[in-house]
């Protein structure tokens, strides 16, 4: 059953969790106070004011 | 950068007033040549372009829109930090170009000053002059040039005017150190205060000089135009009609393209099938890939019309009487005014939204909005309600011209927006409880909105959105269906179920798979809401986002469809489902239901980790996962028992 | 009298704007200054916020804020 096709079908499955994997790793380490951009639906072109609470 | 010696590469502050024209003149000076990225470890946009003088060329720093220098606002503060040089990886500007509006001079020429207090050399570019002398307003640039002690160009950025003169006069002063045209006590007994009277005092003094008014009446065709749009009673009812009508063109226009794509698809899969060998590969790429992305591909140009009607809305300054209309609103329930526009973003995607809600100071109420902001229905969970109401309540009018759909639609908004208004009024008395905030906005002049700024915007997003469906989308996509692949039962051609075939299209795989049983086990858990194990698989796959709910789908009625059987639209599939007892599984009632809970529930990882960060505590995180999810659950409840209660099903 | 009080349509001349806080900071740099002329435009559906015309341009805010701006009396204007 180990066939090529099979062989395919498994890396990309391999490759899809480890993708999955690694975005939410990178999610998480956003998690902290480095922050940049979010990559689904990008930054705030709209902030207009004021400082942040502390 | 340094090619030839004597003409070193400069770095040009481009800055001035929201609204002022600062967008149109930076897209103008650079053209594509642009990049957006973030000042380090704030949220704050940070532009950049290219702008060719002559023959050098120079970095155009494109700064936050602002009203003032003084660092109450973090905008401001990362303002000063650019024009003095603090900022990493930015170097000092050589020039700074302060955007000025000439209809709104004294206003605007405020930052100007403030700007000359720093000692970099200021050129004003004047934007709006065709407005300003359509109103028969005199302006003696050289005069006002004069007074102010900067030079004053003065630019249409539709005709090109001004644009070689703007440049001339950047390398024309760079290295040259303005004078201050007025001093500055900040002794006085007035304090601080006396320096935006010596300011104001220097430019009225300034503008009175060379300015002259013929026409008195200032503005009044926004008032005009306000009398209608911001009336008392007409007021909110034309917010209202605007959204609907928005809505029912995001309906009604997206449908051909839909179609079309959702046959391209369909194509692309019967294409594919008949390339490969049959075979485990080609029902991932038919059956996973195709169906999880194109699925939500589909809904494509609906997210570009609805980014459409946003950025006109934004565009044109009607966003802002909005926000005038429903302040009252707002801070009946305890909310910031500035509230408003975190929630408005939010219609778009929380996640902006959230990062948004750093421009309200006081904490409360910034957590207080944040814990709200995803109850606005953002664009993910459009392709969600288009699904259903697409698949049950499509070509219905009501009084013969409204659609259903928009109507439904609307009602899904409107429920987000009453929950996040009750839910606000009750944490703003109970756990963050506060005074209301304040609210000091500007009411900017109506304007046609710039086509460039509106498809630019509409582009961006829809780029995000086809990325995002290219990245996180597929790999859920495989690895969901993989899930429902596997484990492979042992004879997979024979059907061993007990009930009748004919009435039971889904495989016995789908059943056995991993997915399946994990289906079958939170089955008791959603079965009062109307839901079967199936929505249950994609409910729960919905959790990493919302529109994966609609790949899910996808996947599952594909999966789970006999060999022979035609491919099918989604839409027909969700109508057709049936049942072990060969009932229907999905009646206009659990499409409402589903929707509903949609509009309520936390379902998105990224949100959650936004709001973990911009919160900093897993506490509240953990906690507006919980209460979101469970109102949901609740509401849907309601929703599905009291509908049946009704009598519909 | 406040610019709280100011009827729609109505002009008068700002006297002083109490308060150190930066709201009423805000509102200063936003040219609501002693001196400057201030027009009632309207009142939002429920009365509240306000829109008023200042230096040529509408400024929307809340009545609470307004209550801050001290205007003249009518004969006190030029």
């Amino acid at each position: 059953m180990f066939d090529l096709q099979f062989l395919i079908v498994a890396l990309l499955i391999a490759g899809a969790a480890t993708y999955a994997a690694w975005t939410f790793m990178r999610k998480s380490r956003s998690f902290s106070k480095k922050s940049d951009c979010a990559d689904d639906c990008g930054c705030s072109s709209k902030s207009k004011t004021p400082k942040a609470a502390h | 950068m340094n090619q030839d010696g004597n003409k070193p590469h400069l770095t040009i502050a481009l800055a001035g007033n929201p609204n002022a024209g600062k967008t149109t003149l930076f897209n103008s000076l650079t053209g594509l040549n642009q990049k957006v990225a973030n000042y380090p470890g704030v949220t704050v946009e940070r532009k950049e372009g290219v702008w060719n003088i002559g023959d050098r060329s120079a970095t155009l720093i494109d700064l936050p829109g602002l009203y003032s220098l003084d660092a109450t606002s973090l905008d401001e503060e990362i303002a000063r930090n650019v024009i003095t040089g603090q900022v990493e990886n930015v170097p000092k500007p050589d020039v700074i170009v302060s955007v000025v509006d000439a209809t709104n001079l004294e206003r605007n020429l405020y930052l100007s000053t403030q700007l000359l207090e720093y000692g970099v050399p200021v050129v004003i570019a004047l934007t709006m002059i065709d407005v300003f002398e359509k109103r028969k307003h005199e302006i003696d640039i050289d005069k006002l040039s004069e007074t102010l002690g900067v030079p004053v160009i003065a630019v249409n950025s539709k005709a090109d005017r001004g644009k070689d003169e703007l440049a001339d006069t950047v390398v024309k002063i760079v290295g040259s150190a303005p004078k201050l045209p007025y001093e500055l006590n900040g002794d006085s007994p007035d304090g601080d205060n006396s320096r935006i009277f010596a300011r104001y005092g220097f430019i009225s003094n300034a503008v009175q000089e060379s300015v002259r008014h013929n026409d008195k009446i200032e503005h009044r065709v926004s008032e005009r135009i306000d009398r209608i749009l911001t009336h008392k009673v007409f007021g909110l009812a034309i917010l209202v009609l605007i959204l609907l009508t928005v809505f029912q063109a995001i309906f009604s226009w997206a449908t051909l393209p839909m179609d079309l794509l959702e046959s391209g698809f369909g194509a692309l899969g019967d294409g594919v099938r008949t390339l490969l060998p049959e075979g485990i590969l080609a029902d991932l790429i038919v059956d996973g890939i195709i169906a999880g992305v194109g699925g939500v591909l589909v809904f494509l140009p609906q997210i570009l019309l609805l980014f459409l009607f946003i950025s006109i809305l934004e565009d044109s300054g009607y966003m802002a009487r909005a926000a005038f209309l429903l302040d009252k609103l707002m801070s009946r329930v305890g909310l910031h005014g500035k509230a408003f526009l975190p929630l408005m973003s939010s219609f778009a995607c929380a996640i902006p939204g959230i990062m948004a809600t750093r421009t309200i100071e006081d904490k409360r109420d910034r957590f207080a909005t944040i814990l709200i902001a995803p109850f606005m229905s953002c664009s993910a969970r459009l392709p969600v309600y288009t699904l259903m109401i697409g698949a049950f309540f499509a070509g219905q009018t009501v009084l013969g011209f409204v659609s259903l759909g928009a109507i439904l639609m609307l009602a899904m908004y409107a429920l987000g927006i009453s929950v996040a208004l009750v839910v606000a009024y009750i944490l703003k008395r109970t756990i963050l409880k506060a005074p209301p905030p304040p609210f000091i906005m500007e009411l900017p002049p109506y304007r046609m909105p710039s086509l460039r700024t509106v498809f630019q915007n509409m582009l961006t997003r829809a780029w995000l959105f086809v990325k995002r469906a290219g990245t996180v989308i597929l790999a859920i996509s495989i690895i969901l269906w993989a899930l429902m692949y596997f484990p492979r039962s042992s004879q997979p051609t024979v059907v061993t179920d007990q009930q009748t075939e004919s009435a039971n299209p889904e495989s016995s795989q789908l059943r056995n798979s991993f997915a399946g049983k994990l289906g079958h086990t939170i089955e008791p858990v959603i079965r009062p809401l109307g839901f079967d194990w199936k929505i249950g698989v994609a409910l729960i796959a919905s959790f990493a986002a919302r529109e994966v709910l609609v790949s899910t789908l996808s996947i599952i009625y594909n999966v789970g469809k006999d060999e022979n059987e035609q491919s099918e639209t989604l839409i027909s599939a969700i109508r057709d489902a049936k049942d072990d007892n060969g009932n229907r599984v999905w009646t206009p009632l659990t499409a409402l239901t589903l929707m509903v809970f949609f509009v309520l529930a936390m379902q998105c990882m990224s949100t959650i980790a936004i709001v973990r960060r911009e919160t900093n505590s897993w506490g509240w995180t953990i906690f507006m996962v919980t209460y979101m999810t469970g109102l949901a659950y609740v509401a849907a409840l309601i929703t599905y028992q009291g509908g049946k209660m009704l009598g519909f099903e | 009298m406040t610019l709280a009080d100011l009827e729609k349509g109505e002009t008068r001349t700002v006297v002083s704007v109490r308060g150190q806080d930066a709201v009423t900071r805000r509102l200063m740099e936003m040219g609501v200054i002693p001196g400057v002329s201030i027009r009632m435009v309207k009142s939002a559906p429920f009365g509240d916020p306000v829109e008023i015309n200042v230096r040529g341009y509408s400024l929307a805010l809340r009545k609470s804020e307004a209550e801050s701006v001290e205007l003249a009396r009518p004969r006190d204007n030029e």
